[in-house]
């Protein structure tokens, strides 16, 4: 019964040292990968190739009391121009542009407006009726 | 009465809208006026109306005419500045300011209305260039203000210093008032006088003289890209104004190719001309003809989604070779507008005896890029094709639908993922050997695991040497493509990392 006894806790303590030996195994976070090649890549069915994104840019017009007109031009941050033309200020207009997809946001210029409009979920509003809030009384 | 006042004042604004300024010996002069009926205060300052601490109200009990009036805060001040309308730039003519105003009833010891004129003061260091006020009218409501309803009928006789003057001025109403809470209801301005103020420019005035415009189309010199060109004023660009984009194409469709993508490599950049009426002009592409690295004879061409070919006046700059033109120079037999720009590439470019093609192969002789413009002209010197006008929100840059054909076969073309083949398309193609397409769900050019037989690069790209794929010289081409271009979305550009610039020309 002693006999017995030892052996098992001989078994145990072997059991819990061999379960303690560190195991020399590669770091799976560390192991060297093969990059993944383009024939065999599986790609989202909707990705379009392209480094641009539609954008649709939407304007509200202002009804004017009189026709003004005036250039509205639509440009990258840097400043490149995108769209350009002469625009009537009371025309709603809605644009699709492709843009770089690294864009976030739009410049517009119309006058002396100097505008910069974000690009959410691929779209970009502005409307040249004010917000103005109303006063505190 | 106010239906009648609106239309009658809108008669008026759009006789005066249509001829300009009216001259003294109109039976009818102008007026500026101001009824709250959009509701929307916004609106009215947005035409550069001043509303200072008023709101527009509908309520039955407090509006004057129609469904909407002007109301006050509590005057509590006597200050010109406090409670406000004040009205846009304007030429004052003569006759009578009239306008309605009654108080809401409530608690107060004393109510006036003050009018003023203000005169435009180019050198104010004000951004509103607004000069000194000139008080030309009080009016000091009866008490007891509490309880006090009584309508008026404000008539006020322009001053005779203003009086059809060739200066510029604003016409200032001012609420002002001590003790309680009342507040004032206005309603049915009209100034007789012509609205001056520009709502593009800050709402400072509009310029005493036309401004100079050569050309006479419309569009001042000063904003008009073209000042001598009646027929022409602006231009739009994609990708940008001093940017190409690059196509890049396989040429083994239906079948996958060695994804070097640079069986045919275009640089464009698409400019878009525009009238001062806002109609599309002209598109004029400007293409650079990089590379083929291809034993075929590839041929390149635009699509124009949406457009009909009779929108199209002419075509010039292309090289259909001898492939079949309408009058117009379009493609016969398309639903849209589509044209060859080229038909065989190495019609244009030599093909050097090292290599299979041009411009992929570092041993073979560099051949220097061929440079082409094409122009699409939508209304010629002032006509528009039988098809009528396109606006650039029908021709957006999102229309060009850029494609290769290979091999001269013309129905065998080549387009970004997801864009509609012309009508000339071999569709019994679509689904053969590696291609995935499936017309009815609008699926085309991809293989079963959505690879593709072109891409376009916004900002220009380089591309890899012959038979090396796209992924070993652009080093994380696939992380961009298998997260649908989230990861790395410059993967083009020339960063630490990104390149092995040996499997890149």
């Amino acid at each position: 019964m002693k006999a017995t006894k030892l052996i098992a806790i001989i078994l145990f303590t072997a059991g819990v040292s061999i379960s303690c030996v560190k195991q020399n195994l590669p770091d799976p976070g560390t192991l060297p990968t093969e990059k993944q090649k383009l024939a065999d890549s599986k790609v989202p069915d909707d990705f379009n190739w392209s480094t641009g994104k539609n954008v649709e840019l939407t304007i509200t017009g202002l009804p004017t009391i009189i026709p003004v007109k005036n250039t509205l031009t639509i440009s990258l941050p840097d400043g490149n121009k995108l769209y350009n033309a002469y625009h009537e200020m009371s025309v709603n207009l809605k644009l699709t542009l492709v843009v770089p997809a690294t864009v976030s946001v739009l410049k517009l210029k119309y006058g002396s407006f100097d505008e910069t409009l974000n690009i959410v979920n691929n779209k970009a509003e502005f409307s040249f009726i004010p917000v103005i809030p109303q006063e505190q009384e | 009465m106010k239906i009648r006042t609106i239309i009658f004042t809108s008669i008026l604004l759009f006789t005066y809208a249509s001829i300009g300024a009216q001259s003294s010996n109109n039976v009818v002069s102008p007026h500026l006026t101001l009824n709250a009926e959009s509701g929307n205060r916004n609106i009215d300052i947005g035409n550069c109306w001043g509303l200072g601490a008023q709101s527009y109200t509908n309520t039955a009990s407090l509006v004057i005419d129609g469904i909407w009036s002007v109301r006050s805060n509590q005057l509590t001040s006597l200050s010109l500045t406090a409670s406000w309308v004040k009205t846009p730039w304007m030429k004052v003519g003569s006759g009578n300011i009239t306008f309605k105003g009654k108080l809401d009833g409530a608690a107060g010891t004393t109510r006036s209305i003050v009018v003023s004129y203000i005169p435009y003061d180019p050198s104010s260091s004000s951004s509103s260039k607004e000069g000194t006020l000139t008080t030309f009218y009080t009016f000091d409501f009866p008490t007891p203000i509490t309880g006090n309803t009584t309508l008026h009928n404000f008539s006020i006789p322009i001053p005779a210093a203003i009086e059809n003057s060739a200066g510029i001025y604003k016409i200032l109403f001012s609420f002002i008032g001590t003790g309680g809470t009342g507040r004032l209801i206005t309603d049915e301005y009209a100034i007789p006088g012509e609205y001056w103020s520009d709502p593009s420019n800050g709402c400072l005035p509009l310029p005493l003289n036309s401004p100079n415009d050569a050309d006479g189309d419309g569009v001042p010199d000063v904003d008009d890209e073209f000042p001598n060109d009646p027929y022409r004023s602006h231009t739009s660009y994609y990708p940008s104004m001093s940017q190409y984009g690059t196509l890049a194409f396989e040429d083994n469709w239906p079948r996958k190719g060695d994804y070097d993508f640079n069986d045919l490599v275009v640089d464009y950049r698409m400019t878009t001309v525009t009238n001062a009426s806002g109609n599309v002009v002209e598109v004029i592409g400007s293409f650079i003809l990089r590379a083929s690295g291809a034993s075929f004879n590839n041929g390149f061409g635009i699509q124009f989604d949406g457009i009909a070919p009779n929108k199209i006046s002419k075509v010039t700059g292309n090289n259909p070779g001898s492939y079949a033109k309408a009058l117009n120079g379009t493609e016969p037999g398309q639903t849209f507008a589509s044209l060859i720009i080229f038909d065989n590439f190495f019609s244009l470019m030599s093909r050097p005896s090292v290599g299979i093609g041009a411009n992929t192969d570092k041993k073979a002789p560099y051949v220097t890029p061929a440079s082409q413009q094409v122009v699409v002209t939508f209304i010629d010197n002032g006509v528009a094709p039988p098809g009528g006008v396109v606006t650039p929100a029908q021709l957006t840059s999102s229309s060009f639908n850029f494609f290769m054909f290979i091999n001269r076969e013309r129905g065998r073309e080549v387009h970004l993922p997801d864009r509609l083949p012309t009508s000339l398309a071999t569709t019994g193609l679509f689904g053969t050997n590696d291609d995935n397409s499936n017309p009815a769900t609008g699926r085309y050019y991809r293989t079963s695991n959505n690879l593709p037989w072109a891409i376009n690069i916004l900002d220009g790209f380089e591309y890899t040497i012959e038979k090396v794929s796209i992924d070993q010289g652009h080093l994380h081409f696939v992380d961009w493509a298998v997260s649908a271009g989230v990861s790395f979305p410059d993967w083009y550009m020339n960063k630490p990392g990104y390149r092995n610039p040996e499997k890149i020309y």
